[in-house]
């Protein structure tokens, strides 16, 4: 007796713990989320309006938990409020689950079908949530490259780099460059007007060539006279053909005399020929070269120019 | 072969008096002499270029005069054949036929100078025959070989009638040590002479002013041996030469250009290395004749063009044209090339 009376009393608070809950919660209403349109991170709010009986709560340990399922979907928040204007009764839960799965196309997820459980003292209660789909996409190219960290974290302020010592910087050497590089043309001629003074150029080089005096340096102050004349005729100027030079350049006529004397030494040095004085080194020639590139330049400032006195010249 | 010493001075001597005698003969014509001159002592052979009745047979009669030695003279025809150079037959008194030498070797070694009027009218037969000639100065003929060491080969081109007329080909131009050109003179005052001067009517009575035989012509080639080992050259002038050399090959390469010309497309092929030595030996006799052993540029200058314009080969669309851009081209290469 002892025995069947404790087997009837397990069997009653058994039938008690498994009792149907449609009586104290009844699921009214489900509004589905849009079923397109979803990327990576977006929530996905499924609302719920349930005829809740006195008493019965929510049971919290029975919701889905983080990192659970197949980690497509996580719920992010349970919020319920009192729907009175629906039922006397109504709430409305509303699951608020974010998508965490990133896709490489277009794809569409389907979320399982979920229980709710609801719990009054011992006694528990269960609502089916229907499984649904929905369709996501992946995350685009950011749409513009000026606002790249917005756009990848819509929200995110930049904090923009400090430019203005690296512009200065670079300025700076911008500038150094530029004035080496003026500096370099102007002491190799070829700076604007020096391009078309030769003899100009001619000088320099042969000034560059004075503290020596061997016959090597006599060659090239030599060959800096005759590149300079040839460039000025346009063509090869020879000793033979000085006068023609002299005719089309009258400019340098009053040196005719000088310039002969330095050819015939030029030849004298190139060619083998007997010395000739006067040019035996590159200083004797750099005079010449001074008193040339004087006229050259007062011709390029054109005839209303008188010449000056060329005495001291070098 | 003559073994004793070469004094070049006296040679100079002689050389300047030839040039001055020949210079009484031709009036205005300083530079063609000149040039004669130097072909003589540089054993070359010249073609001579000029229109009709300029004076090239008695600039030839004079230079053959003062050289000394056998003179011959044939004339280019159509119908003229090797053999005819090394031989002519006839019938003799007896009535039987003879066969005698031809005007090659009629004098044997002696011959000095040797005439060809008007070379391209001859086939090209014959300018096989002359190639030889001129290259080997020996000709084979009655089953032996004739020597000719002192002979020079003077030719004239024909240039203003083409009918029946036979280019010369390149490898024969080549053999040539210039081209000379023989112009009538232009100064009013030498016209004036030519026209009524009689002295010079009558082109012997001229050319016998020519003292003949005054360069010893069996000294000529040890002559011009002496020359070419007495005058020197040197490393910048050996670099001016060959750049010369290499802009009439390559000219672009050297700034030349012709207005309305294809500068690319002008030349076939530059001097040859044959010609380039003939130039720095031709301008080693300028060199001699100017007093210098030691050449400078306008040594090469006084000889480049009739050294090497006729050596160019252009391209068909300016070889018909060669007179009007010979001369701006060898011009043109002389004035961008650079020496000191």
């Amino acid at each position: 007796m002892k025995r069947s009376s404790a087997s009837a009393l397990l069997s009653l608070l058994l039938f008690a713990c498994s009792a149907p809950a449609a009586a104290t919660v009844a699921l009214k209403q489900i509004e589905w989320p849009r079923n397109f349109g979803y990327r990576l991170g977006d929530t996905v709010p499924v609302t719920l309006t349930l005829d809740v009986a006195a008493g019965w709560a929510p049971d919290r340990d029975g919701l889905p938990e983080p990192g659970q399922g197949d980690r497509q979907f996580e719920l992010r928040q349970l919020t319920v409020r009192d729907a009175p204007e629906r039922c006397g009764n109504c709430r409305v839960y509303t699951l608020e689950w974010q998508l965490m799965k990133s896709v490489r196309a277009p794809q569409t997820l389907r979320m399982a079908p979920q229980s709710l459980r609801f719990r009054k003292d011992n006694a528990v209660a269960e609502i089916k949530v229907p499984a649904f789909e929905i369709s996501t996409a992946p995350l685009l190219h950011w749409a513009s490259k000026k606002d790249i960290v917005s756009s990848v974290h819509p929200g995110y302020l930049a904090t923009e780099f400090d430019t203005r010592a690296p512009l200065l910087r670079a300025l700076g050497w911008g500038v150094a460059g530029v004035l080496l590089l003026l500096a370099g043309l102007w002491a190799g001629g070829r700076l604007g007007g020096q391009r078309a003074r030769p003899f100009a150029r001619a000088w320099r080089s042969v000034r560059a060539l004075c503290a020596r005096s061997d016959a090597d340096a006599l060659q090239q102050a030599f060959r800096a006279l005759h590149g300079a004349c040839n460039e000025t005729a346009g063509a090869t100027v020879f000793a033979s053909n000085l006068p023609d030079f002299i005719a089309h350049n009258p400019a340098f006529a009053d040196q005719s005399e000088a310039l002969r004397t330095a050819f015939a030494a030029s030849r004298a040095c190139f060619y083998g020929l007997p010395p000739q004085g006067g040019y035996d080194s590159p200083a004797a020639l750099l005079r010449l070269l001074a008193a040339l590139r004087d006229r050259e330049k007062l011709r390029a400032k054109g005839p209303s120019v008188r010449q000056a006195p060329l005495s001291r010249a070098a | 072969m003559h073994s004793e010493p070469v004094d070049l001075s006296t040679w100079r001597a002689h050389a300047l008096e030839f040039e001055r005698q020949l210079n009484t003969v031709l009036v205005g014509m300083p530079r063609t002499v000149r040039l004669m001159t130097i072909a003589v002592f540089s054993r070359g052979h010249v073609l001579l270029e000029g229109d009709v009745g300029v004076g090239k047979t008695t600039l030839l009669k004079a230079v053959a005069r003062g050289i000394g030695g056998a003179y011959q003279r044939i004339e280019g025809t159509v119908d003229l054949m090797p053999g005819d150079l090394v031989y002519h037959t006839y019938v003799g008194d007896d009535g039987r036929p003879r066969v005698e030498p031809g005007p090659l070797i009629a004098q044997g070694s002696e011959l000095a100078v040797f005439f060809f009027n008007e070379i391209n009218r001859a086939r090209p037969q014959v300018h096989a025959l002359l190639l030889r000639l001129m290259a080997e100065r020996t000709v084979s003929a009655f089953n032996r070989e004739y020597r000719l060491p002192w002979m020079q080969v003077f030719a004239d081109r024909n240039r203003v009638e083409r009918e029946e007329t036979f280019e010369l080909p390149s490898a024969a131009r080549d053999r040539f040590l210039m081209e000379i050109s023989v112009e009538a003179p232009s100064a009013r005052e030498q016209l004036r002479g030519l026209m009524f001067d009689t002295r010079f009517h009558d082109a012997d009575a001229l050319i016998s002013s020519v003292e003949p035989g005054m360069l010893d012509h069996t000294r000529l080639n040890d002559v011009a041996e002496a020359i070419q080992a007495t005058v020197q050259s040197s490393p910048v002038l050996d670099d001016y030469g060959v750049d010369l050399w290499l802009a009439t090959r390559q000219p672009a390469d050297y700034g030349v250009r012709l207005s309305d010309v294809d500068i690319d497309q002008f030349i076939l092929s530059g001097a040859s290395p044959r010609g380039v030595a003939m130039l720095a030996r031709a301008a080693r006799v300028q060199a001699w004749l100017e007093g210098r052993d030691r050449l400078v540029p306008e040594d090469m200058h006084t000889v480049f063009f009739e050294a090497i314009a006729h050596r160019l080969c252009l391209s068909p669309v300016y070889e018909t044209q060669r007179a009007l851009y010979a001369r701006p081209f060898v011009t043109e290469v002389l004035r961008q090339v650079a020496s000191p």
